[in-house]
């Protein structure tokens, strides 16, 4: 049997929206306040929409929730009671189970959970500052729901709005807004230039370290000579005024790949 | 074949290639759409400013809000209007239709329900103008819509809100204190509690403000519940002023803030005169058919906002021309194989040597120096005909943002001359002289 447990949300004549009726479990972990933070009031009254929440203790929910505006026969009185200002009152009322991954919530679960809601907030319109939460017993779950989900790990609470430009209906967690893009890639010509200009090296160390003129030219000397060897008479760029001399002309040896 | 003859093969055979992407380059470049130079830097440099009413549940502060943006949503009385996102407009507009419809029967002539401490959400609005065909986005406002109980509330319920709210109140640039002007009513009429009521909302309010450093502002909310209080309407707010003032902690804390700036008092209406009573149960309640006509809900926006940018406008100025100066850098710079290639012909000519030479950094004094100092940088690097689009692009950006820096000019003249109207007419509403500490 997966269990159920009614809440209620609401303000008062006087006092300010606080949880009045709220999960056995919660109240035992004093993490009621879950509720009081993702339950919104909806658009569409008397209907019942779906969320998510996850206590910050780790502990998931799946909560069936419906807005009430509060009228004459609920409050037991001859009018519709308003608040100090003269505004309407209302109800975010429904019930709470075990994270499931799917709920379609049944009127016997949301009449329980509106009975129970309204007999609480009964009790507080008659002593708001005396009213102490209520702990809201389980009852079997007659919706049809799928199995339990495995808890999750302790996680922060599941924030149910604002979401820019979408509906709060829904408790799936918010999309992150998307990153801001990351800089551009460097531009496809960079590495070009960079290949032009690695050939160019390649082609001044070719003509520094000596070149396979063909068989007119003298024989080419070793690459790897001792400080002594002369500078090869191929090398076709003398060194500029100031300009530290080339490996050739110190006698550094050159790597091998400069072989023809 | 000599090396000598192999070098220049190689070298011609690169320009070529050099030149082929140079070319293939410019046209791809020339084909895409690209924002006007100029514009990126404006955007960037839109200023967001925080905003808080700070106040406790049925005080009025979504009434506040929706009926300023009513107020706002056109140039009507002013240059500039706000803007935002569609769901916020309708949001604005449904809270307000509601509030201001009288002409339904039964429970559709109801005041909107209290905000919810789940239902916490931010405005983003943005201050717009219009001139010469553009529109203009001058600043942005971020304005956080909470449950009032969430500034009372101590236990578990709505601590995440509230964590919200005070990340919101210590990063504000301004606060506004809205003090219920039904609490201030019950209170003269000699109500019993009357004066608790009234002395717990400034308990809540006034450590919260004591320990802000930014500016901070007073709203009497519901003024027109006020209204037979005195038929002459400064003589009304002499009378709440000396009310408030009566109270030590709320005297401290305007001279405390009064060091730095001007300190006001504003009455609003969300709704107008003539529109709302109290009736014997102390219920504010709608007058069957009135018409609402919100009454200086502009003002608070007005009185904060100018003294805001005075604040940032050093700031505000140096990032701009950084960044102006950066986009057309961008802009303006050839890619590197251009740069390569332009390099070779300015550098082989001793007055493009001359040229580069004398060209230093352009200084950054006014905003022509800026345009100036880029006009020449980009001639630097320009060559060819490009020198001439170039020049032709700076030209309407300077263009761009000259327009850009007028019409804001004239949304902060608007804005200022709000509570300068509003002083004129109620001289009381200026709770304190404000000079520099």
């Amino acid at each position: 049997m997966t269990p159920g447990w009614p809440f209620l949300i609401a303000r008062g004549r006087r006092l300010g929206y606080r949880a009045l009726l709220a999960p056995e479990p919660m109240v035992a972990d004093r993490e009621y306040g879950v509720l009081t933070d993702a339950v919104r009031p909806q658009t569409a009254r008397d209907r019942a929409s779906v969320i998510e929440v996850t206590t910050p203790g780790g502990r998931a929910y799946t909560v069936a929730q419906v807005t009430h505006r509060v009228t004459a026969a609920d409050a037991g009185e001859p009018e519709d009671p308003l608040d100090e200002h003269g505004r309407p009152l209302q109800l975010l009322y429904g019930f709470a189970c075990p994270r499931t991954s799917s709920l379609e919530p049944a009127p016997e679960d949301l009449d329980a959970a509106r009975s129970a809601a309204l007999d609480a907030y009964r009790r507080f319109l008659a002593d708001e500052e005396g009213f102490t939460l209520i702990s809201g017993p389980a009852f079997p779950l007659r919706s049809p729901h799928s199995t339990p989900a495995a808890v999750p790990g302790p996680v922060g609470p599941v924030r149910v709005g604002p979401v820019p430009g979408g509906s709060v209906s829904s408790g799936r967690p918010a999309p992150e807004p998307a990153p801001p893009s990351p800089p551009r890639p460097i531009p496809r010509v960079f590495a070009l230039l960079a290949g032009a200009v690695a050939v160019l090296l390649t082609l001044a160390l070719v003509v520094r370290c000596g070149w396979d003129p063909g068989p007119e030219q003298p024989p080419r000397p070793e690459c790897t000579a001792a400080p002594a060897t002369p500078a090869t008479s191929a090398a076709p760029v003398a060194p500029a005024k100031g300009e530290p001399p080339g490996p050739s002309a110190s006698g550094t040896p050159c790597p091998s790949v400069t072989g023809g | 074949m000599s090396v000598i003859t192999l070098v220049v093969a190689v070298a011609i055979l690169g320009a070529g290639v050099v030149a082929a992407l140079v070319r293939r380059r410019r046209r791809r470049r020339d084909g895409e759409p690209r924002a006007p130079l100029g514009q990126a830097s404006i955007e960037a440099n839109i200023p967001t400013f925080r905003i808080v009413a700070l106040g406790l549940q049925g005080s009025g502060k979504t009434l506040l809000l929706a009926s300023m943006f009513q107020e706002l949503k056109a140039p009507t009385r002013q240059s500039y209007y706000l803007s935002a996102p569609p769901a916020d407009v309708a949001r604005l507009t449904e809270w307000y239709s509601t509030m201001a419809d009288t002409s339904s029967s039964g429970s559709d002539r109801d005041w909107p329900y209290g905000t919810a401490v789940g239902d916490t959400r931010r405005f983003l609005f943005s201050v717009r103008t219009r001139s010469g065909g553009v529109v203009h986005e001058v600043l942005r406002l971020d304005y956080l819509e909470y449950a009032g109980e969430l500034l009372t509330g101590t236990d578990e319920d709505g601590a995440r809100g509230r964590e919200e709210l005070f990340a919101h109140m210590e990063s504000a640039h301004a606060l506004l204190g809205i003090l219920d002007g039904q609490r201030i009513r019950r209170h003269l009429d000699g109500h019993p509690g009357g004066w608790a009521e009234l002395d717990r909302t400034l308990n809540i309010l006034i450590p919260h403000m004591m320990n802000a450093t930014c500016p901070i502002h007073f709203v009497i909310t519901k003024w027109d519940l006020l209204d037979d209080l005195d038929e002459d309407e400064n003589a009304r707010l002499a009378i709440v002023r000396n009310m408030l003032m009566s109270n030590d902690h709320f005297r401290a804390l305007v001279g405390t803030h009064s060091r730095d700036r001007v300190v006001r008092l504003i009455p609003v209406s969300a709704v107008g005169p003539g529109f709302a009573r109290m009736d014997g149960q102390g219920h504010v309640v709608k007058v069957p058919h009135a018409q609402a006509r919100p009454v200086y809900v502009d003002v608070p926006l007005s009185a904060v906002v100018p003294d805001l940018f005075d604040q940032a406008e050093m700031r505000l100025q140096a990032e701009f021309k950084a960044a102006l100066d950066e986009e057309t850098r961008r802009r303006t710079r050839q890619s590197p194989l251009e740069s390569i290639a332009a390099a070779t012909a300015l550098a082989g000519q001793t007055a493009g040597r001359a040229l580069l030479a004398a060209l230093g950094q352009p200084a950054v004094a006014i905003m022509g120096d800026v345009f100036m100092g880029m006009y020449l940088d980009a001639r630097r690097s320009a060559t060819g005909s490009r020198a001439e689009a170039v020049g032709r692009e700076l030209g309407e950006a300077e263009e761009r943002v000259r327009r850009f820096m007028e019409a804001r000019k004239r949304v902060l003249r608007d804005m200022r001359s709000k509570p300068d109207m509003l002083e004129g007419r109620l001289p009381n509403s200026r709770l304190s002289q404000g000079w520099p500490a």
